[in-house]
């Protein structure tokens, strides 16, 4: 999220999901909200997720959701968040369609937000 | 920042936004860094940090607590920080006192300003915080100031540490950077804490791990002094290695304790203050996994002569708990009397009572044994030293009689209350951080 440079979360998720078949568009660290709409409407994504280590990042998780609505975008794309300081409860409270407690649950995740078998 | 570190001899790389440090201008940083300075309680009992000093605080940053009358992990409370804070203000073998968990039940933008609050009036003892960002450093720091009577009193008689931390591989923050200004503007000691995760954000090898990590806060290090030269400063280690099977950081590994046990001998080479987290552990339960990892990593980073310790009180996957804290106490009594060596005199090696008690003897009611007990022993409080038909009286485990110890101490101490116009002065800064930051968010 912006504002949060800690990367190795993201990373580890990203590298998990590449072998499982997925295509992971990594936009890096620091990432304006702008950025993650712009890039799922180029390339159609299913999934926005993103990572916050930071406490005081958390609520760029909350503001991104919110941008997906407002963009229209929320019933071609689901959003799904984590990191250290996240709970299962607070991306229900944001209203985030996914939460993974660590990364191999990640990649479970996202095969059950597209309805797709492992 | 920039202004700062344009003036030095620092080849700048603005397209990469890199800065690389000279050894020379480094060097002459840390020459500007005291080798010891001193934390005070708000009672005004002083702790010398560096030297051959040891001092333990209790750790930090907990975001799941074992809850007492369940045993259930659960997230961490503001009420938890008030309860864990008072605890440690009465376990002895603490010196400083660090906010134990990062409350889940308030706003994630000012969950330190809040830590603070509920540990500043809940112990006397010196406070360590480890803020996320400036604006709640600043915050934090107006508070202590409130304590001491004004920044400058708390400038000479400092009873707040911070702790920033580089970001590993081989990066300084932004928000870190602004920790680091708020405490070296105000003059205030400041821990520049390394929290590599070991074939994730360091190499696999304990040596890599140790150059990058030396890379990294020898040069944040180097920024402290470049704000305000000669201010206090204390230099550690929070190693994790990542679990290769569960892609986890995991905190409780003996390459963690080399990590330490180096750096510290690497600290002492260049005279400054080391710390380290050495009581991280990752079992989620107080059990025998918990008391193990404590204690390889404790003992070994204290006998190559660690300055202070942190990181006890905790559990595995950024957990917490009052038992723990209880249990690290007992640990590091025990630790000290290790610390504290082997006597030798005539009156230790005792010749002449082992001659005089002679072959089939018994040294029970001995004098030579009632002088000595007290300075040879160490006297656990909860550990069990008795017969198994004692113990199959109450069936009570470690962690049991901690949870003893707890519920009595919670029930019994109070710490020593702040004035009441300083404890009001410290709300209303606490109130006076969540109005803005919030209006911000």
């Amino acid at each position: 999220m912006q504002g949060d440079i800690h990367s190795i979360g993201k990373n580890i998720v990203a590298t998990l999901l590449f072998p499982s078949g997925f295509e992971v568009f990594d936009l890096g660290e620091d990432v304006p909200i702008i950025n993650f709409i712009n890039k799922a409407k180029e390339i159609e994504a299913d999934i926005i997720a993103a990572s916050a280590l930071l406490t005081i990042t958390m609520p760029e998780q909350k503001n991104t959701v919110e941008k997906v609505k407002a963009e229209g975008m929320a019933a071609q794309v689901e959003t799904m968040f984590g990191d250290s300081p996240c709970t299962a409860e607070w991306i229900k409270e944001i209203g985030g369609d996914g939460y993974a407690e660590n990364a191999f649950e990640a990649v479970r995740v996202v095969h059950t937000l597209l309805g797709i078998n492992e | 920042m920039y202004e700062l570190i344009t003036k030095e001899d620092i080849k700048i790389d603005k397209r990469k936004r890199i800065a690389k440090l000279t050894e020379s201008l480094v060097k002459k940083c840390l020459e500007k860094a005291p080798s010891s300075f001193e934390l005070y309680s708000r009672k005004g009992e002083k702790h010398v940090i560096g030297g051959d000093n040891l001092v333990i605080s209790s750790g930090g940053g907990a975001i799941w607590i074992l809850d007492l009358d369940t045993g259930e992990p659960r997230p961490t409370t503001k009420k938890d920080v008030e309860e864990t804070s008072r605890l440690t203000d009465a376990l002895e073998h603490f010196d400083l006192c660090s906010a134990t968990g990062i409350p889940q039940d308030v706003k994630s933008t000012v969950v330190d300003v809040m830590a603070a609050e509920a540990m500043m009036i809940n112990t006397s003892k010196p406070y360590l915080m480890a803020p996320a960002d400036g604006e709640q450093a600043r915050y934090i720091i107006e508070m202590a100031a409130a304590i001491s009577g004004g920044m400058e009193r708390l400038a000479n008689k400092p009873l707040l540490l911070g702790v920033a931390s580089p970001n590993s591989p081989l990066r300084l923050a932004s928000h870190d950077l602004d920790v680091v200004s708020e405490f070296a503007n105000n003059k205030l000691p400041i821990t520049i804490l390394n929290c590599t995760i070991s074939g994730a954000t360091s190499p696999v090898t304990v040596a890599g791990t140790l150059v990058q990590t030396f890379a990294e806060i020898l040069s944040m290090a180097a920024v402290v002094q470049l704000i305000n030269p000669g201010n206090p400063l204390l230099l550690g280690f929070c190693p994790a290695c990542i679990d290769m099977k569960t892609a986890y950081a995991t905190f409780g590994c003996p390459e963690n304790a080399l990590v330490s046990a180096a750096g510290t001998q690497m600290l002492r080479y260049y005279k400054l203050p080391s710390w380290c987290c050495a009581s991280e552990v990752d079992a989620i339960l107080p059990d025998a996994q918990a008391g193990y990892e404590t204690v390889w990593n404790t003992l070994l980073s204290l006998i190559t002569g660690m300055n202070v310790i942190s990181g006890t009180g905790h559990l595995g996957a950024a957990g917490g708990s009052f038992e723990k804290l209880v249990i690290d106490n007992e640990i590091l009594g025990g630790i000290k009397r290790i610390l504290k060596g082997v006597e030798v005199t005539s009156e230790t090696l005792a010749v002449d009572i082992i001659d005089a008690v002679g072959p089939g003897g018994h040294y029970l009611a001995h004098k030579h044994s009632r002088e000595h007990l007290k300075n040879e022993r160490w006297f656990p409080k909860i550990s069990y030293k008795s017969n198994v038909e004692e113990w199959k009286k109450n069936k009570v485990d470690l962690w049991g009689m901690a949870k003893k110890e707890v519920f009595e101490i919670l029930r019994t101490h109070q710490p020593e209350p702040l004035p009441r116009d300083i404890e009001e002065k410290i709300k209303s800064i606490a109130k006076k951080a969540e109005r803005s930051i919030l209006s911000t968010s």
